[in-house]
C-alpha cells in the first residue's frame, strides 16, 4: 500500500472515530480526540518555531547571508520572549510582565487608531453619506458647479498644477453629465428654461477645454524630450555595467597576484558584495531596456491621443444651441465623449509617469550619478528621474481621488434610486435605535423606551440572520467531511479491500 | 405520540441530518444557483483589473474552515490565472501556507502558471491574535515579514517580487479568513489607514458581520460561506466543490427548518391541550 | 518597580504607534514597524506558555494515574511524534537532501524521483573557491585560471511524515471533523429549545428561516411552489426568497452589525485608554 493511501485510510478511520461520539461516548472517540490535541499542538509548535524563531531570529542573528551584518536589535524581542517564558517559574514570574506590556501596548496602540477609524468613523460616515448626496434640482447644481469652478481655475503655466486643478473640476462635471443623460433622456421640452441655463454652463466649459488642450500639447512635447533622454540613459548604463565588470576582474587578478594570505571571510564578503552588485546592475539594465521600448511606444500613443482630444474639443467648440430635446441629448453625449477621451489621456499620462519613476528606482543600482548627469545635461540623473517619480505619485493620488469621487454621487438622487434612499434610511434608523438600546445610562422609558424596543427588533432580525448563516457554516463543514468519506476514503478502502 | 416527538432521542435528529446531507451528495439534484450581488461585486473587481495585475491573497484559515474557504480560494485562482494576474499568497494562520499550496496545486497546472513567475507562497507571519500588527508590516515592507518565501529561498530570486514591496503595490488584496486574524485586520489597517482595496472570503459564521463593511464600501466584495464559493463558481462557469455541495446544503436547511417548525407546532399543540 | 516598568513600556510603545498614525515621519515609521515586528515575535513565545500549561495538566494526570490517564499518554506521544518529524524533515511540503555525485547516480539508477543537478560557478581567489552567479562567472575579463565550475547534487523529497502523516493524515481531517460535529448538535438543540415564545423570538426565527431559504437553491423551488398556489396572480416566485434574504442581509442585518461594531469599538477604545494611562493593570497580574 502506498503511503498516500495509508494516510487517507488513517484520516477516514479517525473521522469515523470522532463521529462515533454521536452514538455515545466511547474509547475510540477519546483516542482520536487526544491524538488530535497532541498532534495539533505539535504541528502549531513546529510551525511557530520554524516560521518565527528560525526564519526571523536564528537566520538574521546567527546565520546571516555573506555581506550582511547580524541584526543585533533582534536581541530585544529575544530577551523579552525569554522573560515571557519565565512566567512558568513562580519566583521570577513577575518579569514576564515586561513582555506582556510590549504585546499589550503594541496591540492597543494599533487597535485604538485603526479599529476606531474603520469601525467607528467609516461606519458612521457610511450611515450619513446617502443623505449628504441629496440636493435640489440637478440643473441648479450643475450651474453652481460651473460658476464656482471658473473662479477656482488658475492657469499657472505649470502643466502639473494645471492638470491637477482641471482634474478636480472635470471629475464633477463628468459625473453630472452622466447623471443627466440618465435622468433626462428624451424628457426635455425644446426651448425650455433648462436649456438656457445649460447653455451658459456649456459656453464656460468650452473655454476651459480649449485652455486645457494647450497644456496637454505642451506636456506632450516635454514627454517626447524625456523619452529621448531615456534612450541616452540606456547607453550610459551599459557603459556603467562594463565598469563594474572590470572592477570585479581587477579584484580577482590583483588578489591572485599578491601572495598575502587573506582570510576566507574577507574574500567571501567582498566577492559576495560585488556579485550581488553586478547581478543587481544586470537586472536593472534589463528592466530599463524593456521599459525603454514601452516608453517610446506610449509617448507616441500619447501624442496621437492628444490629436484625437483636440478634434473632439473642436467639435465641442462648434457647439450650437440645441433646437430640440434630441439635439440636447446628442450634445450632452458629445460632451460626455470629450471627457471620456480626457479620462483616457489622464490614465495614459499616469502610465508614462509611472514608467519613468520606475527607471529612477533602477538607477539606484548604479553609482556614477554625477558623470551620468553631466552626459545627460541635467543637474542630477537620479534627481531628475526622482522628480518624475514624485510627479507619478501625485498623478496616482489624483487618479485615486478621481475614483473616489466617481464612486460618490454628487448629484440629486434620481427617481429610480428612491429605493436606495429608503434602504439607507432604514439602516440609519436601525443603527440609531440599537445604539439607544445599548445606552444604559438613561432609563428606557417613554420615547427612549420605544426606540430601544425597536432597536431590539432590529437586533433580533440581525441575530436571526447570524443563526441562519451559522447553520450554513456548520452544515458546510459536515458536507466537506461527507464528501471525503464517500469520495477519497470510500474508493481507497474499496481498492485496499479488493487488493487484499 | 406527542410525548414521543417531544422527547425524541437526539440520535434520530442526527440521523435525519446525516441522511439529508448524504443523499444529495450521492445523487445530486442539480438545483440552479444565482450568485449574490456581493459575490458579483468581487468577481467584477478582479475581472476589471488589467491583465498582469498583482493580487495579494491572504490564506487566513486552517483546515477546520477548509470546506468553505478552499472552494473560494480555488475559484478565485481560476479567475486570476485565466486573466493572467499575478497572485501573491501569504498567511496569518499557521496552516495558511499549506492551504495555499493545496489550492495552487489544484489550479496552477491547468493554466500552466509557474511558481515564482505567476504565483508565489510567501509563508506565514505569526503575531497577536488581532492581526493588526502583522498587516501593518505587510503594508509597509513585505520583506520584513517574509525575508524568504515558503520554500526558504530569498525573495530577490523570483522575477515577480521585483516590483512588489508591500500590499500597496497590489491592485487588490483578498483575505480568505475564518475569523481573527483576518478580514477585520485588513479592513482596519490596509483599507482604513492606507486606502487599499480589500475583498473578503469568509466562513458563513462570520459573514453577517462583514455586511456592514461591504455596505460602507470598506470591502469591494464579499463571499460568504459555501454559497459564496458556489456563486463565484457559477460566474466563473467552472464547477467545483462549492456548487457540488449546495444541493446537500439545501436539503439540510430544509430539514432543519421543518424540524424547528414541527417542534414549534408540538409546542403550540401542547399549550392548547394544557389550556 | 515590578509594576512601574511594564506600565512605562506599555505607555511608550502605545505612544509611538499613535504618533505614527497621526504624524508622517520616517523615524516614527521605522520605530512603529519595529514595534509591530517585535510584538509578533514576542507573541510567539507565549505559545510556549500554552504548551507548558497543557503538559503540566497531562503529565500530572499520568503521574497520579488519574481517570483516563492512558489518553494523556496518547496526547503527549502525538505531540512528541509531530515535533520529532518536524525536526527531522522540516515543516514544508518538501525537504532537500544534499548528495554526493556517487549517491546521486545510485539513486538515479534506482529510479528515484526529485533528483536535481545544479550548475555552480566559482571565482578562484588565492586558490579558494568563492561561489558566484553565472553572470559574474562569464565576465570576459577573467581568465580561465580565475574561475571554475561545478555541480551540486540534491534530491527534493516529499515531506510525507510531517506534511503527509501529521498534517494531512491527522490535523487536517480531525480539526474539520471536530467542528462539523457542531452541525448535528445545533440541529438537535434547535429542535429541542428553539421556541417562538415571544415577538422577539418569532422575529429571530422568521428571519433565520428566510435567510436559510434565500441563500440556497431550494429557496427558488419553494418560492415557485408558493407562487403556484396563487396562480391567478401569475407571479414568478423563484426570486422571492433570494430578494428577501438579500434585503435582510444588506439592510437590517447591516444596521445591527454596524451598531454592534460601533458600540464594541467605542468600548474597546475606552478600555485601551484605561490600559494606556494605567487605570487598568489587570493584564499585569497580581503581586
Amino acid at each position: 500500500m502506498l503511503f498516500e493511501e495509508f494516510t487517507i485510510l488513517l484520516a477516514g478511520f479517525l473521522t469515523l472515530c470522532i463521529y462515533s461520539f454521536l452514538y455515545k461516548d466511547n474509547p475510540l472517540y477519546r483516542f482520536a480526540e487526544h491524538l488530535y490535541v497532541g498532534a495539533s499542538a505539535g504541528y502549531l509548535f513546529a510551525r511557530g518555531v520554524n516560521d518565527v524563531l528560525y526564519k526571523k531570529l536564528w537566520v538574521p542573528l546567527l546565520d546571516p547571508s555573506p555581506g550582511m551584518t547580524p541584526d543585533y536589535w533582534l536581541l530585544i524581542p529575544i530577551i523579552l520572549g525569554i522573560f515571557m517564558i519565565l512566567k512558568l517559574v513562580p519566583d521570577v514570574a513577575w518579569i514576564s510582565r515586561w513582555a506582556i506590556a510590549l504585546v499589550v501596548g503594541g496591540t492597543i496602540g494599533l487597535s485604538m487608531t485603526t479599529r476606531f477609524k474603520s469601525d467607528v468613523i467609516k461606519q458612521v460616515g457610511a450611515t450619513i453619506k446617502p443623505f449628504q448626496t441629496m440636493q435640489g434640482d440637478p440643473f441648479q447644481s450643475l450651474n453652481d458647479l460651473a460658476k464656482t469652478s471658473k473662479e477656482r481655475f488658475q492657469f499657472s503655466g505649470n502643466p502639473t498644477d494645471t492638470l491637477n486643478a482641471s482634474n478636480q473640476y472635470y471629475l464633477k462635471f463628468y459625473r453630472h453629465l452622466r447623471y443627466q443623460l440618465q435622468y433626462y433622456e428624451g424628457n426635455i421640452p425644446a426651448g425650455s428654461p433648462e436649456f438656457l441655463s445649460l447653455k451658459q454652463s456649456f459656453d464656460d466649459t468650452k473655454k476651459v477645454l480649449e485652455k486645457d488642450l494647450v497644456q496637454y500639447v505642451a506636456l506632450s512635447r516635454d514627454l517626447t524630450k524625456m523619452a529621448q533622454l531615456h534612450e541616452q540613459l540606456l547607453l550610459h548604463l551599459e557603459a556603467e555595467l562594463k565598469k563594474v565588470e572590470r572592477h570585479i576582474a581587477n579584484f580577482v587578478t590583483d588578489h591572485n597576484a599578491v601572495k598575502k594570505d587573506l582570510s576566507v571571510d574577507y574574500l567571501k564578503e567582498n566577492i559576495f558584495v560585488m556579485d550581488e552588485h553586478f547581478k543587481n546592475c544586470v537586472k536593472a539594465l534589463t528592466k530599463v531596456k524593456q521599459r525603454n521600448d514601452q516608453i517610446q511606444k506610449e509617448v507616441a500613443d500619447f501624442a496621437a491621443n492628444i490629436q484625437e482630444l483636440a478634434d473632439t474639443v473642436r467639435l465641442n467648440v462648434n457647439f450650437a444651441f440645441p433646437s430640440s430635446s434630441q439635439d440636447f441629448i446628442d450634445s450632452l453625449k458629445t460632451n460626455y465623449d470629450t471627457l471620456s477621451q480626457r479620462e483616457k489621456t489622464q490614465r495614459q499620462l499616469l502610465s508614462i509617469a509611472t514608467l519613468f519613476s520606475e527607471t529612477a528606482k533602477n538607477l539606484g543600482a548604479f553609482e556614477a550619478d554625477e558623470e551620468l548627469a553631466n552626459s545627460l545635461g541635467v543637474p542630477s540623473a537620479k534627481g531628475y528621474f526622482d522628480s518624475l517619480g514624485q510627479w507619478a505619485a501625485s498623478c496616482k493620488e489624483r487618479l485615486g481621488e478621481y475614483e473616489t469621487l466617481m464612486a460618490s454621487d454628487l448629484s440629486t438622487v434620481p427617481r429610480e434610486e428612491g429605493s436606495e434612499f429608503l434602504k439607507a434610511f432604514i439602516i440609519a434608523f436601525g443603527v440609531l435605535t440599537i445604539l439607544i438600546y445599548f445606552f444604559f445610562s438613561t432609563e428606557h422609558k417613554g420615547m427612549v423606551g420605544v426606540s430601544a424596543k425597536i432597536g431590539i427588533y432590529f437586533l433580533m432580525i440581525c441575530f436571526g440572520s447570524s443563526f441562519g448563516y451559522t447553520i450554513m457554516a456548520r452544515i458546510s463543514l459536515l458536507i466537506g467531511r461527507m464528501q471525503f468519506l464517500i469520495g477519497d476514503f470510500w474508493s481507497t478502502m474499496a481498492r485496499f479491500l479488493s487488493g487484499a | 405520540m406527542l410525548e414521543f416527538f417531544k422527547n425524541l432521542d437526539r440520535r434520530n435528529v442526527f440521523l435525519l441530518i446525516a441522511i439529508s446531507v448524504l443523499l444529495p451528495l450521492i445523487s445530486p439534484l442539480g438545483l440552479p444557483l444565482l450568485p449574490d450581488p456581493e459575490v458579483k461585486a468581487l468577481y467584477n473587481q478582479i475581472d476589471a483589473l488589467p491583465e498582469g495585475s498583482k493580487i495579494a491573497l491572504s490564506f487566513d484559515y486552517d483546515p477546520a474552515s477548509g470546506p468553505e474557504l478552499k472552494p473560494m480560494a480555488e475559484a478565485i485562482l481560476h479567475h486570476a490565472f485565466k486573466k493572467k494576474h499575478k497572485v501573491y499568497a501569504m498567511a496569518l494562520y499557521p496552516a495558511g501556507p499549506s492551504m495555499a499550496n493545496e489550492a495552487f496545486s489544484n489550479v496552477a497546472d491547468i493554466y500552466k502558471a509557474e511558481y515564482g513567475e505567476d504565483y508565489i507562497n510567501l509563508g506565514f507571519y505569526y503575531g497577536p491574535n488581532t492581526g493588526l500588527n502583522q498587516v501593518a508590516v505587510f503594508c509597509t515592507d513585505i520583506r520584513r515579514a517574509f525575508p524568504v518565501d515558503e520554500k526558504k529561498k530569498p525573495l530577490s530570486s523570483y522575477p515577480m517580487m521585483a516590483e512588489y514591496n508591500s500590499l500597496k503595490d497590489a491592485a487588490l488584496t483578498i483575505s480568505l479568513s475564518a475569523g481573527d486574524p483576518g478580514v477585520p485586520a485588513y479592513v482596519s489597517v490596509a483599507n482604513a489607514v492606507h486606502g487599499l482595496k480589500i475583498g473578503a472570503g469568509v466562513t458563513a459564521v462570520s459573514a453577517p458581520r462583514f455586511y456592514a463593511f461591504y455596505n460602507s464600501g470598506q470591502l469591494v466584495g464579499l463571499l460568504g460561506g459555501l454559497g459564496g464559493a458556489a456563486g463565484y463558481e457559477v460566474l466563473n462557469d467552472i464547477k467545483g466543490k462549492g456548487l457540488s455541495g449546495m444541493d446537500a446544503q439545501s436539503m439540510a436547511h430544509l430539514v432543519i427548518i421543518l424540524l424547528i417548525v414541527f417542534s414549534n407546532l408540538l409546542y403550540i399543540i401542547e399549550k392548547k391541550l394544557e389550556e | 518597580m515590578k509594576r512601574e516598568i511594564p506600565i512605562m513600556i506599555t505607555f511608550i510603545v502605545c505612544l509611538f504607534l499613535i504618533l505614527d498614525f497621526v504624524i508622517q515621519s520616517e523615524f516614527l515609521s521605522k520605530v512603529a514597524g519595529s514595534i509591530n515586528d517585535y510584538t509578533s515575535i514576542v507573541a510567539t513565545f507565549a505559545m510556549v506558555l500554552g504548551l507548558g500549561s497543557l503538559f503540566s495538566v497531562h503529565l500530572n494526570r499520568i503521574y497520579r494515574k488519574r481517570m483516563n490517564w492512558v489518553y494523556s499518554i496518547i496526547l503527549i506521544l502525538g505531540f512528541a511524534v509531530a515535533v520529532f518529524f518536524a525536526t527531522l524533515y522540516g515543516v514544508d511540503e518538501t525537504y532537500t537532501v544534499k548528495l554526493t555525485q556517487q549517491e546521486y547516480e545510485q539513486r538515479e539508477a534506482r529510479g528515484e524521483k526529485g533528483l536535481v543537478v545544479e550548475d555552480v560557478y566559482y571565482l578562484l581567489v588565492q586558490n579558494k573557491k568563492m561561489k558566484v552567479s553565472k553572470e559574474v562567472y562569464e565576465l570576459s575579463a577573467l581568465s580561465a585560471q580565475s574561475k571554475a565550475t561545478g555541480k551540486e547534487y540534491k534530491q527534493i523529497r516529499k515531506n510525507k511524515w510531517f506534511d503527509g502523516l501529521i498534517f494531512k493524515g491527522i490535523y487536517d481531517p480531525l480539526q474539520a471533523t471536530m467542528f462539523s460535529l457542531l452541525a448535528f448538535f445545533m440541529a438537535s438543540a434547535a429542535y429541542r429549545a428553539f421556541r417562538a415564545k415571544s415577538l422577539e423570538a418569532t422575529l429571530l426565527l422568521v428571519s433565520a428561516f428566510l435567510v436559510m431559504l434565500g441563500r440556497v437553491p431550494i429557496g427558488a423551488v419553494v418560492g415557485d411552489m408558493l407562487a403556484g398556489m396563487i396562480p391567478f396572480l401569475g407571479l414568478e416566485g423563484s426570486h422571492w426568497f433570494k430578494s428577501i434574504a438579500d434585503f435582510i442581509m444588506t439592510v437590517p442585518n447591516a444596521a445591527g452589525q454596524r451598531a454592534i461594531m460601533i458600540g464594541a469599538a467605542l468600548g474597546m477604545v475606552a478600555a485601551s485608554f484605561r490600559i494606556w494611562f494605567a487605570y487598568e493593570t489587570e493584564h499585569l497580574g497580581r503581586d
